[in-house]
């Protein structure tokens, strides 16, 4: 035979694939085909011999860096058996910061599972070292997925020809550098920039707005988008002494009556409010980003009064009444628009934290329905704990666990927990001393996902001595979710007694 | 028997049947959870506290190495079995040489003197006298199943030809586990794995039809040599016979002569088919200059014997199963087992050519033969665009598809980086699959390509 094993190959093939009773070139028996595939093949297979043009690989670049200890791997090790993102993460702060890398050949098992992972943290990435973006060269995929996470070398480049993502990552970094800067290059393009682009920019410098920004929010207000619009009256309102939110608070006090009255009994309110939304839509409010339509479950006219509470300082109901946020919140009972004014208290505590006497306020929301029965109504209100700063959470949610007197474990967690945080040391061993004095021997049931959150979020230092409250106080703890919580107790408290001797 | 010194965290991982008693075996490997951990030449033991009353007694025989321990567990080797070795890996300081305990030196004595019988079994056996009218009979009787076996995947594969491969795409209205499950009876097991593998290669995505149509090849000349047994050479016959799947007695194997070398586990591969994984193991002996291949079987989560591990060298015998060429073998004596870093030695040219060379040759033997070993010397990790290869001067070894969409060749890659290396591959006519390295520097060291949870 003149041809080639592999090219007869490919034209049994043809023949295979068609049948030999449909091929053209009269009929074949199956077996003679067989045969001569299988000759054909041996005979490919035997005489194969292989050229090619290839290249070599470059060499790994050398790190500096020391790897890390046989122990310290074995952490990594485990925690890439079963991928735990968070303590990963953590194991690499703590190498990190040790000036330690990981041992080469952990780096493509960390790489794959980094890459793959919704949300990469660049830290990770860096504990790789060089070995770690060498082959991030070689491999196309860990390639992407570096080029995407890592902050980009050039960014005002990139602001200029990047996609709307790549645009929106340089944006962040430029504005982490210089602030002005990023409202600036904002306006070059603004005219240009599409609907979805200019609010994506909004928000990003919302992010971290400053009253150097409120003009060109302001501005925004005036944009022919109603969603940019909107997204700019949001930004507005997270500035706690914009003209937009003394706009609002002019509109909200023009809906409010207050009355000094009597007290009927000992402990009653001394005042009397009125609260009187406009019946006509004010057109003026369109330009704020006002929803003219009735949206959340309320009524016209009771949402155009959310939206402008929302964006009113919670201090205003102070200045006009005179009642502490206690006291003002009993006065509300009974009264029209109760329910939209309570949800518009917690809207204008997240939409803007940083808003004088919002501490005061967010205690008063959450005591007021802090009891048993009324769990479904005051959970919504522990979202506002994480809008303060770490210690100032810590100890309300403390003081709460107090003032609500409960022993259910169940709501103590729930309260507990009620921050995404992780836990001061102080904090992790507080809770601790609550636990122990309230917690008697409880089921474990139903807590599989709090137990999941507080194993990631207590302090390290800590962890152990939840490892043996829970394993004493607690029964059922044989249970997966009870089991992956006490091993990841475990292994942070062993990582950190490791990296902190 | 000498311990491996060179337990390492990742060793031990390999021996864990599956992920749960990796990390539960990783959190009980602190010192805190023991009351006492102690070791002997050939043997570690620790007591460990569980949910009992009574800690735990856990005994590991470091020379092949065997756990016992007594926890309920179902899972073997159980998590304190591993938990003590991986703590043996991690603080070798922590244990305590001093003597055996009764219970750990009873265990251990017991092991050996098992092993003894279980030769002695063997060797008494293969003199038992047997009825050999009776034995012909029964002979007969499943050969003329085979048969029947063999003609049925004939006019299946013929029909499959006949009516094109299209056409199978398109219908799929063959049912294969049935038609398995026929061969299964007809005592031709081996034929319904050749049937899976071609179902496997049909499904395997771009060129499948081309893949699948050289398996039935194979496949053919397999079911012709089957129904010309007799005109056969009676060694082809038994390579056949084994293809077929007869059974082949494993007393019989260790009743024979073995060949005493330093064998060297040149590393390891695995293939799932049906739930039931099989592993392959190539040995290398240095001083005859032979292969060997060892298989092992493990259903569902099971774990897969645990003396052979890759990178070390042994003083033993391997003893083959009868074939044309011989390549399998069972481990009939293993002692002194080291680290085969400073003890391997390849004593061929290590040259891709004489590789494929001695492939041809093999294949001119048995032309159904499915892998072959090669170590290639001096290899380096190449490619060709995004295509990788091995590459030795200007011949080069395409890589196994399977090698490169895994996390496999990315650990080779960093192992190896831009540096030449002494490679062990299989090799399937087609492409390569890397299996282990061994590593010039200050000291030869071997990096195991492989790891059953990975692939």
């Amino acid at each position: 035979m003149s041809t080639t094993p592999p090219a007869q190959l490919e034209a049994l093939c043809v023949t295979a694939i068609l049948g030999t009773d449909h091929a053209s070139s009269g009929s074949l028996d199956p077996s003679v085909l067989l045969t001569r595939v299988s000759v054909a093949s041996t005979r490919a297979r035997a005489g194969r011999v292989f050229h090619a043009e290839v290249n070599g690989i470059p060499p790994c670049p050398l790190d500096p860096r020391p790897i890390t200890t046989p122990r310290q791997t074995s952490f990594l090790e485990a925690l890439l058996r079963k991928p735990d993102a968070e303590v990963i993460l953590e194991w690499c702060t703590y190498i990190d910061s040790k000036g330690l890398r990981v041992p080469p050949m952990l780096v493509p098992v960390l790489l794959d599972w980094w890459s793959n992972q919704p949300k990469r943290s660049p830290l990770v990435f860096k504990t790789t070292g060089s070995c770690g973006v060498w082959l991030a060269s070689l491999n196309p995929d860990w390639g992407k997925a570096a080029a995407q996470s890592l902050p980009p070398s050039n960014p005002e480049d990139l602001w200029q020809n990047g996609t709307t993502n790549e645009r929106a990552i340089a944006l962040e970094q430029i504005r982490a550098k210089d602030t002005s800067r990023a409202v600036d290059l904002v306006r070059t393009t603004w005219s240009t920039d599409g609907t979805e682009e200019r609010k994506k920019w909004i928000s990003i410098l919302a992010e971290t707005a400053t009253p150097s920004d409120e003009p060109f929010f302001e501005a925004a207000l005036d944009d022919a988008s109603v969603v940019v619009r909107a997204t700019a009256a949001q930004a507005l309102t997270s500035l706690p002494n914009s003209a937009y939110r003394q706009r609002m608070r002019a509109r909200a006090v023009s809906m409010i009556t207050v009355e000094k009255i009597t007290p009927s009994k000992q402990g009653a309110p001394a005042v009397k409010l009125t609260v009187e939304p406009p019946l006509e839509f004010d057109p003026a409010w369109k330009r704020e980003g006002l929803e003219q339509k009735a949206a959340g479950g309320r009524g016209r006219r009771a949402h155009w009064l959310f939206q402008i509470l929302a964006a009113t300082n919670l201090s205003m109901w102070t200045d006009l009444t005179g009642l502490s946020p206690a006291e003002f919140l009993i006065a509300l009972d009974g009264l029209e628009f109760r329910d939209e004014i309570i949800d518009s208290l917690r809207s204008s505590a997240k939409l803007c934290p940083v808003q004088p006497c919002v501490l005061e306020w967010s205690d008063a929301i959450i005591r007021k329905h802090a009891n048993k029965s009324e769990r479904e109504r005051w959970r919504p209100y522990t979202s506002l704990w994480p809008l303060l700063p770490v210690q100032q959470s810590e100890a309300a949610r403390l003081q709460f666990v107090q003032f609500a007197d409960t022993e259910d474990p169940f709501i103590l967690w729930l309260i507990f927990l009620s921050d995404p945080r992780s836990w001061t040391l102080e904090y992790s061993n507080n809770v601790l001393a609550v636990l122990r004095a309230k917690d008697t021997k409880s089921k474990a049931f139903g807590l599989g996902i709090e137990f999941d959150a507080f194993a990631r979020r207590v302090h390290p230092a800590a962890a152990l001595a939840f490892h043996s409250h829970i394993e004493t106080r607690y029964e059922y703890v044989e249970s997966g979710d009870m089991k992956r919580c006490l091993d990841r107790l475990q292994l942070r408290s062993e990582m950190y007694t490791e990296f902190h001797s | 028997m000498v311990p491996m010194s060179d337990w390492s965290i990742e060793k031990v991982f390999a021996l864990a049947p599956d992920a749960g008693s990796a990390s539960a075996g990783q959190a009980l490997a602190s010192i805190r959870k023991w009351t006492r951990v102690e070791s002997s030449p050939r043997a570690l033991w620790g007591l460990c506290q569980g949910s009992g009353k009574d800690p735990y007694q856990v005994r590991i025989d470091l020379g092949e190495p065997a756990f016992k321990c007594s926890c309920p567990s179902r899972k073997f080797p159980c998590k304190h079995g591993i938990a003590l070795l991986l703590l043996y890996a991690k603080e070798q300081s922590s244990f305590v040489s001093t003597a055996e305990p009764a219970w750990v030196s009873e265990w251990l004595d017991s092991r050996t003197q098992r092993a003894e019988q279980k030769i002695e079994k063997a060797k008494a056996a293969a003199q038992t006298p047997v009825d050999p009218v009776a034995q012909a009979k029964r002979a007969a009787q499943r050969d003329e199943r085979v048969l029947r076996g063999v003609e049925e995947c004939r006019t299946l594969i013929e029909d499959i030809i006949r009516r094109g491969l299209s056409a199978l795409q398109r219908e799929n209205n063959i049912e294969w586990h049935r038609i398995a499950a026929r061969m299964v009876d007809a005592q031709a097991p081996g034929l319904a794995g050749y049937l899976e593998k071609f179902q496997y290669a049909f499904t395997s995505g771009e060129g499948s039809e081309l893949r699948a149509l050289k398996f039935l090849g194979r496949l053919h000349v397999l079911l012709t040599a089957a129904t010309r047994m007799k005109e056969l050479p009676s060694d082809l016959a038994g390579d056949v016979r084994v293809s077929l799947g007869y059974p082949q007695s494993k007393d019989d194997v260790l009743a024979s002569t073995g060949i005493a070398d330093t064998w060297t586990v040149l590393g390891q591969t695995y293939d799932e088919l049906d739930k039931v994984t099989a592993r392959s193991t190539w040995l290398w002996g240095s001083r005859t200059g032979r292969s060997a291949l060892i298989l092992d079987f493990a259903a569902g989560t099971q774990s897969l014997d645990m003396s052979l591990i890759p990178g070390m060298a042994f003083e033993g015998e391997v003893a083959f199963y009868a074939s044309r060429l011989p390549m399998r073998a069972l481990v009939k004596s293993q002692q002194a087992v080291q680290s085969a870093n400073q003890h391997f030695v390849y004593n061929n040219d290590g040259l891709i050519a004489s590789g494929l060379l001695s492939f041809a040759k093999a294949l001119g033997q048995i032309p159904w033969l499915a892998r072959w070993p090669m170590v290639l010397i001096g290899a380096e990790v190449a490619r060709d665009h995004n295509r990788w290869c091995l590459r030795q001067g200007e011949q080069i070894l395409p890589l196994s598809s399977k090698f490169c969409s895994g996390i496999h060749l990315w650990r080779m890659i960093t192992a190896i980086q831009n540096r030449k290396a002494t490679i062990a591959v299989e090799w399937d006519g087609e492409v390569a699959f890397p299996v282990g390295a061994f590593l010039d520097g200050a000291e030869t060291v071997y990096v195991n390509l492989v790891s059953r949870r990975a692939a």
